[in-house]
């Protein structure tokens, strides 16, 4: 279990950075609304993940509303790949016993 | 809060893609717009008109499935978005691409020998049915990938309406007149589900990290 990247391993960034593996960049309403977070604990999760490195925050405006659009990284990319595989063997190793 | 499913969530974009309605509207309305130029284009006399009318008519139809996908596009931008979230779907991987293609080349390749084996009346008669089994097993593959029951659905009214225009009318007619009738069944889903859409998402001022 220590190899798995304790940063994604918390439910809520998994799914965060799970929904934005799916997609090439999405803004933080559809993040709010389909993470069912508060809007509060998106920003924490978000801000972890992107002093990680692993998420991309653009901030800018459209008319008078303020957009945020994120991204994954590649380096958030190559670690939830890892993150996967690392997961895909501890349930095969514990299936096995 | 529990683990997430990951294959559950994996799915989530391309839902997002079906969740206003707007692509079933424009798939239908598009329907409508091929079946009826169709239909017009055996009514104009057989002179200038007619050689006109069909110089014309299949690139616009061409050139209109393009601005269809174009226009499913900018309405999200302008409905979607500012209500649900913003999101830029990923492109297809090469592998994707290529096995689309080739689903495609298989298919016409099949519907080109059976037209060129087969007596043209036949072929003429057992058209309708063929495009709305094809029409069909669409729907159902889109239903159960995307879990939209609504796809399943259209496809029971994909097989209804081919059965129903074959019986009534046959040749080239009958398909045109299915892609008519199934447009506007789509394009009244479509509509439906867009008006539920708007009701349930005002557009909201959420934003700011």
């Amino acid at each position: 279990m220590t190899d798995l990247d304790r940063v994604i391993h918390e439910p809520a960034r998994l799914l965060l950075v799970a929904l934005l593996a799916g997609v090439r960049e999405a803004d933080f309403l559809w993040m709010l609304r389909e993470s069912a977070l508060t809007k509060g604990n998106l920003s924490n999760h978000l801000a972890k993940l992107e002093e990680a490195g692993y998420v991309e925050v653009e901030k800018s405006y459209k008319g008078k509303i303020p957009l945020t659009v994120l991204r994954l990284t590649r380096q958030g990319k190559t670690a939830f790949e890892r993150y996967k595989k690392t997961l895909n063997g501890v349930l095969a190793k514990t299936g096995n016993r | 809060m529990p683990h997430p499913d990951l294959h559950d969530i994996a799915r989530r974009p391309v839902q997002y893609w079906n969740i206003d309605g707007l692509p079933e509207l424009m798939m239908g309305v598009l329907w409508i717009v091929m079946g009826g130029a169709w239909l017009i284009g055996q009514t104009v006399p057989h002179d200038w008109r007619w050689n006109a009318y069909w110089l014309i008519v299949p690139p616009t139809l061409a050139l209109c499935g393009v601005a269809a996908i174009w226009a499913t596009r900018r309405l999200k931008e302008r409905v979607t978005f500012p209500r649900a979230g913003y999101v830029e779907w990923r492109q297809p991987d090469r592998r994707t691409r290529f096995l689309v293609a080739a689903a495609v080349v298989v298919a016409a390749s099949t519907l080109a020998l059976l037209v060129l084996t087969s007596h043209t009346r036949s072929v003429e008669q057992r058209a309708p049915a063929v495009i709305s089994v094809i029409l069909s097993l669409s729907f159902v593959v889109a239903g159960l990938k995307q879990r939209a029951p609504h796809y399943l659905a259209l496809a029971a009214v994909a097989v209804a309406l081919g059965m129903a225009v074959g019986s009534m009318t046959t040749g080239w007619d009958s398909m045109n007149w299915l892609f008519v009738a199934l447009g506007a069944a789509c394009a009244l889903v479509g509509a439906v589900r867009l008006a539920l859409f708007l009701r349930a998402h005002p557009i909201s001022a959420v934003e700011g990290l």
